[in-house]
């Protein structure tokens, strides 16, 4: 399994010199399996870059195929849609996961992006062929030869994690999320945190309990997971219903289910090139000691599972 | 006068080496006027590193206010706006300018940006401040000291506005995107008369395309003042770009 990050960075693309080391694109990242079968994990701005390094192959050709697993559709993990060269070339078959939700379809989440008010070119002439799945936290998908399973998040509106199971590896992609502890997090607009505060012993607070869990067992034994370490502690502690979490908890998680390596993702807009680097250095020390590999993800690192 | 481009890219925002002369925000022009009024010119991406600055000063307190002027709503002129601080701070008065070209009204294409869907604020309403939104006609607009006319623009079948702002000294005219035609219409040659810096899109493409290098734009200014002679004084603009007027 080979694996490369086209966007790392939260919240909204960062253009500037202080960011060109980790990168400034938002949340995508290619999977290619030894089969050839090509997974992307969300189509942030990282996806246009890609898109364009695809079509010098097969893509280019119209014999590409790929599937999406999309976390959730906040603008970050979607916007780079519309720039993805290879959905202009006729050919190419594209399948898009995401979780089933009351709201708008998936297909129509995409298309609004691309309507006349917003964009030059409408979704529905894009000339390679979409089909969008829906599915529910655990269902068990197959894309060529890998096993994909999922589980949610505590994220506003909902969001899913993955478990991608191929070639004797597993890969964790866990964004976004805020941990399993202060609030949980549904489909409204939580305006102080203490709104959405389960009380002790309650069912809201079971209901934490047991996502934690899942994404526990959704991240067993994994050779990497890519986790959203947005906040700090101190800037966590105000914003516990923003949905996003910190490397601490990214680490007690990690090496609650055992996993061997940890990619500190979806970094602050604001954590410039050194902030990075010290927040990389601050958590591979603290967690060497539970034997978890802790490293910050950049634009272009490429690497290879198991 | 004293304008501040935060934003010249179009399309999506480019981060990177290769962009980083020419700056790889969405657009984004913010004009300050002696007297303290904020005109903000579209709202890509730019937008959220100036509404950083202005902490600093009354929109830090809930005592700000600030007029973003809108040619139209392609993502890469409002995207930059969910991120805008000072519209979270309540106290701070947010007024946008512009008109819809659609069966939405501009506060339902500005709300949608919003929505749960694609947006954690899942509303406008949620984001603190007070926002309202002003469809403008032909009319002249009062902005602070400034007085802004409009004009429609072609644009790939929908419209854009071009806004010429004035303080009665001196006088700057957006033309945001535009389809150029080889000749221009008398009533656009009208708008444009006088002005002492025309911000005009470069052509064809919207803005700096995504895929334009910092090699790319000083290729194309150097064409254009080739063309221009003497007549005119051409700038590219880029990102950090502050022009007194």
């Amino acid at each position: 399994m080979r694996i490369r990050f086209w966007g790392v960075r939260g919240s909204y693309p960062v253009a500037g010199r202080s960011t060109v080391r980790y990168g400034g694109n938002t949340s995508c990242i290619e999977v290619e399996l030894d089969d050839r079968t090509l997974l992307i994990l969300d189509a942030g701005s990282g996806l246009r870059p890609l898109g364009d390094h695809l079509v010098k192959g097969e893509f280019g050709k119209g014999n590409g195929k790929a599937t999406f697993l999309i976390t959730h559709t906040h603008w970050d993990h979607i916007m780079g849609m519309p720039f993805f060269a290879p959905a202009s070339v006729a050919g190419n078959e594209f399948t898009v996961y995401a979780l089933k939700r009351d709201g708008m379809p998936l297909e129509s989440i995409f298309v609004e992006q691309q309507s006349t008010e917003y964009y030059d070119h409408p979704f529905t002439e894009f000339p390679a062929r979409f089909t969008f799945r829906e599915i529910s936290a655990g269902d068990i998908l197959a894309a060529g030869s890998a096993t994909i399973t999922s589980s949610r998040l505590n994220h506003p509106y909902y969001a899913l994690a993955y478990r991608i199971v191929a070639d004797g590896a597993v890969l964790g992609y866990v964004t976004d999320t805020s941990p399993f502890r202060e609030v949980l997090i549904e489909d409204w607009f939580i305006k102080n945190p203490a709104d959405a505060a389960p009380s002790p012993g309650g069912p809201r607070h079971d209901a934490l309990v047991r996502l934690r869990e899942g994404l526990v067992k959704l991240m067993a034994e994994a050779d990497l997971v890519i986790y959203d370490t947005f906040f700090e502690p101190e800037g966590y502690r105000s914003r516990p219903h923003w949905g996003h979490s910190t490397p601490d908890d990214a680490i007690s998680d990690c090496q609650k289910a055992r996993a061997k390596r940890l990619a500190l993702f979806h970094h602050a807009p604001d954590n410039s090139d050194e902030q990075m680097d010290r927040l990389q250095e601050k958590y591979r020390e603290k967690a060497k000691g539970g034997g978890l590999n802790v490293f910050a993800a950049y634009e272009g690192l490429e690497l290879r599972l198991p | 006068m004293t304008l501040t481009f935060w934003g010249v890219r179009g399309g999506i925002p480019v981060p990177g080496v290769s962009t980083a002369k020419t700056g790889g925000n969405t657009v984004c022009i913010d004009i300050a006027d002696d007297d303290g009024t904020r005109t903000v010119m579209d709202a890509g991406t730019g937008i959220i590193m100036l509404g950083k600055k202005l902490l600093a000063g009354p929109c830090g307190k809930g005592q700000g206010e600030v007029h973003i002027v809108l040619t139209h709503t392609y993502w890469d002129h409002i995207q930059g706006f969910p991120y805008f601080i000072p519209a979270f701070i309540p106290g701070n008065k947010i007024l946008f300018w512009g008109r819809s070209v659609s069966e939405r009204s501009l506060y339902e294409l500005l709300d949608w940006q919003m929505k749960a869907e694609y947006n954690p604020i899942f509303a406008l309403k949620n984001m603190g401040s007070q926002i309202a939104v002003r469809e403008i006609g032909n009319e002249a607009v009062k902005l602070g000291r400034l007085t802004m006319t409009t004009t429609i623009l072609p644009h790939r079948g929908k419209a854009s506005l071009g806004y010429r702002i004035t303080d009665g000294n001196r006088t700057v005219v957006l033309m945001g995107d535009v389809h150029v035609e080889s000749s221009p219409h008398a009533a656009m040659v009208r708008f444009v008369e006088g002005a002492d810096l025309l911000i005009h899109d470069i052509g064809e493409s919207t803005h700096y395309a995504p895929e334009f290098t910092d090699e790319d734009v000083a290729a194309l200014l150097a064409t254009i003042r080739e063309g221009a002679g003497d007549a005119v004084a051409v700038e590219g603009a880029t990102e950090g770009l502050q022009i007194a007027l």
